[in-house]
């Protein structure tokens, strides 16, 4: 089934995206919603592919730098329907409002709730058509699904040039809205945990290019690859990713047990520092070419950069993850080997 | 037989007995730090060594995670392992993997019941990073071989019932060829252990002479001659397990219970990292477990624990110490975990030898 998904992207992404790393094509993003690739979580169906899997096919296309919000549309889907919302009819992105940056609100007038405000960085805006937000209202968190046909949009992008645009809501009404049916907390973690999946994809395209530069680039007769310091910075390389894939399964895993599993907060923080670390020993490997923005390299470093930080950087999670460990009776190592 | 427990409900009887009993066992820290052959003797007891080997040869035929889950506990608990965890960790899956039926009969049920101990003899004065170029060597008599020579920074040689000798039965132009794994007992007439002292103060390793000392035929570990890919089979056990990255968590979840009062951004930030990193390190150890016991060989995963967990080992060290005001009790608990400090990335393979073998593994891929 998931081999089955896999393979199915990968002629997708050959056929439909010839540019590896443009920051938007239409033509990609249609086929993935012909092929069935936006409704991934947005059904509970017993065959469905599961959260484990959709994680698996979000990495895969991260992988190729296929510049599509599909882990926003499956954000949404899921949230979405945990929250009770209907079924998507179109694709949607996905945003979570912070309220220390964002003013967006829900208010009931007259028996509705209308949107108000501002919500920044969310993906792909301007492209589609609706979007599942988290944004506060009187009664506490909500799940909202928005029209975004008549709203402001200023555009916005992220350091690989992918939008991340901010949308202004003067009083539109919602077509659909819930109660948040999860921890608030658990939202952005879940949303961070997408973000670890990409990370990870990315990361391993980033060791596949250090690797064939290292093997294939001679200098002072021999091949990079024979220098001792070049070869530690791709044992580093594939280290980082291979401790990072070990711990994105982990984290998949106990996401669909507890959502408030501290893994999830712990693959962002990790894997968005292996992200630092490869980057920049990538960037060292491959030397003038890998810094030309011909070169497919910086398709994937300057995702990882922009993503790395997006639903929480290393030093957010970290301290967040330090302060549950210190308040926790039971001891660290209890949560350590829950 | 009995039926083998959860995982989770093995972890919660390591747990309890580690809380009820580990203060019987305080080690001895006048010989070494984590060497207690009576807590050896009792963990064995209930069955907790060797879990993983067969009934017949004095294990429990569980799962390699138990072995894992096992070892973390203790670990993490800061129990006294040192004796019995070579045998268990390198020596029992030698034999299972090379040894005749007679030596595993022979060796497992001891160290499985906690009775037998061992340590490991590879390193030599010339023979360090480059371990091919390991001078001890043996000859063939009636009965068996000749051993000579001396092994260097042999760990817990003096408290120890067997060295693992990877020593030369012949000459070759390829010094990886030739070499032949012995089990020496270390009673044997003609072996000294001389004690050298670590920057801690401890008498935790040794120089072992072997002076023309017999080895009888039964004693070969596998086959003459096919010592050197033994080893390296052998060194993805050492290498790939919990042990590489735990030492200093005892240090680390004891601060963090200090701190759970006031723990500033700082501190927490700190703290959180380092959980991170272990979290990631346990979950491809236990990758490594689950392949081993497959019968896969998954060195370059073990490599990798092993160098990342030296890294975490160092990293921890020095970012808990500006959490630790002078004069406080905590500092004292990083005085000396500091003095261990740079055996981490040295034992069980420098780091720069084990990122060159990640490197070639990776750049083959």
């Amino acid at each position: 089934m998931l081999e089955v998904l896999l393979n199915s992207t990968d002629g997708l992404v050959r056929r439909h995206s010839p540019v590896r790393g443009a920051p938007w094509s239409a033509e990609l993003w249609d086929a993935f919603c012909a092929a069935g690739l936006t409704d991934l979580l947005a059904h509970p169906d017993d065959g469905a592919p599961g959260l484990a899997e959709v994680l698996a096919v979000v990495e895969h296309v991260a992988g190729q730098a296929a510049s599509a919000p599909l882990a926003e549309a499956c954000l949404a889907n899921l949230i979405g329907r945990e929250a009770g919302l209907a079924p998507p009819t179109f694709p949607q992105t996905f945003a979570i409002a912070i309220p220390a940056r964002d003013d967006i609100r829900l208010e009931a007038v007259g028996g509705r709730l209308h949107a108000h405000g501002t919500i920044s960085l969310v993906p792909w805006g301007r492209h589609l058509a609706q979007a599942v937000l988290v944004v506060p209202s009187d009664e506490g968190p909500m799940v909202a699904r928005m029209a975004l046909a008549d709203v402001r949009i200023d555009d916005g992008e992220n350091l690989a040039g992918e939008p991340r645009d901010a949308l202004t809501f003067m009083g539109a009404p919602v077509e659909e809205a819930a109660l948040l049916h999860r921890a608030p907390d658990t939202v952005r973690a879940l949303a961070a945990l997408f973000r670890s999946a990409q990370l990870l994809g990315a990361l391993r395209r980033i060791e596949v290019l250090a690797v064939e530069h290292a093997n294939m680039r001679h200098q002072f007769g021999q091949p990079l690859a024979a220098f001792q310091a070049v070869k530690h910075a791709v044992a580093r390389i594939g280290a980082e990713r291979r401790l990072s894939a070990a711990v994105l399964s982990r984290a998949a895993a106990a996401a669909e047990r507890d959502p408030a599993s501290l893994l999830l907060p712990i693959a962002k923080s990790r894997i968005g520092e292996a992200a630092s670390v490869s980057a920049a020993l990538a960037h060292q490997i491959l030397g003038a070419m890998g810094y030309t923005i011909e070169h497919e390299l910086q398709a994937y470093t300057r995702r990882v950069w922009s993503w790395r930080d997006e639903h929480g950087g290393e030093a957010e999670w970290n301290a967040a993850i330090g302060s549950r460990v210190c308040a926790d009776p039971s001891g660290l190592w209890a949560q350590v080997a829950a | 037989m009995s039926a083998a427990p959860s995982m989770v409900e093995l972890r919660g009887q390591v747990r309890s007995f580690l809380a009820e009993e580990l203060d019987r066992f305080p080690g001895r820290p006048d010989i070494i730090n984590g060497f207690d052959a009576a807590f050896s003797r009792e963990v064995g007891r209930r069955g907790w060594i060797g879990a993983s080997w067969p009934e017949t040869l004095g294990g429990r035929g569980w799962s390699a995670e138990s072995r894992f889950v096992i070892l973390e506990e203790m670990l993490a608990a800061g129990a006294p392992v040192l004796a019995h965890m070579v045998g268990e960790r390198q020596f029992g899956p030698l034999l299972l993997r090379y040894g005749t039926d007679e030596q595993r009969r022979r060796f497992l049920p001891r160290i499985a019941s906690g009775e037998a101990f061992f340590c490991i003899g590879m390193s030599e004065a010339a023979a360090g990073s480059d371990l091919s170029a390991l001078e001890t060597r043996a000859s063939p008599v009636t009965g068996g071989y000749r051993l000579s020579g001396a092994k260097l920074w042999t760990s817990l040689a003096h408290l120890a019932d067997y060295a693992v000798v990877l020593c030369r039965t012949s000459e070759h132009a390829n010094p990886r060829e030739g070499l032949t794994q012995l089990v020496v007992n270390l009673r044997s007439s003609g072996v000294v252990v001389a004690p050298i002292h670590n920057i801690v103060g401890e008498h935790e390793f040794n120089q072992v002479f072997f002076d023309d000392v017999l080895v009888p035929e039964g004693d070969v570990v596998g086959t003459v001659g096919e010592g050197w890919r033994q080893a390296l089979s052998e060194l993805t056990s050492e290498r790939g397990g919990p042990d590489r990255y735990l030492s200093n968590f005892p240090l680390l979840a004891r601060i963090t219970e200090q701190l759970r009062l006031d723990p500033d951004p700082r501190a927490s930030e700190t703290i959180g990292r380092l959980v991170a990193h272990l979290s990631a390190l346990r979950s491809l150890t236990e990758d490594v477990a689950v392949a081993l016991a497959a019968g896969r060989e998954p060195s370059l995963e073990a490599a990798i624990v092993k160098a990342s967990g030296a890294a975490f080992e160092q990293d921890l060290l020095e970012s808990l110490r500006p959490l630790m005001p002078p004069g406080e009790d905590r500092r004292a608990l990083l005085a000396e975990a500091t003095l261990r400090g740079p055996s981490y990335s040295i034992r069980g393979g420098t780091r720069e030898v084990l990122l060159s073998l990640i490197g070639d593994r990776v750049l083959r891929a």
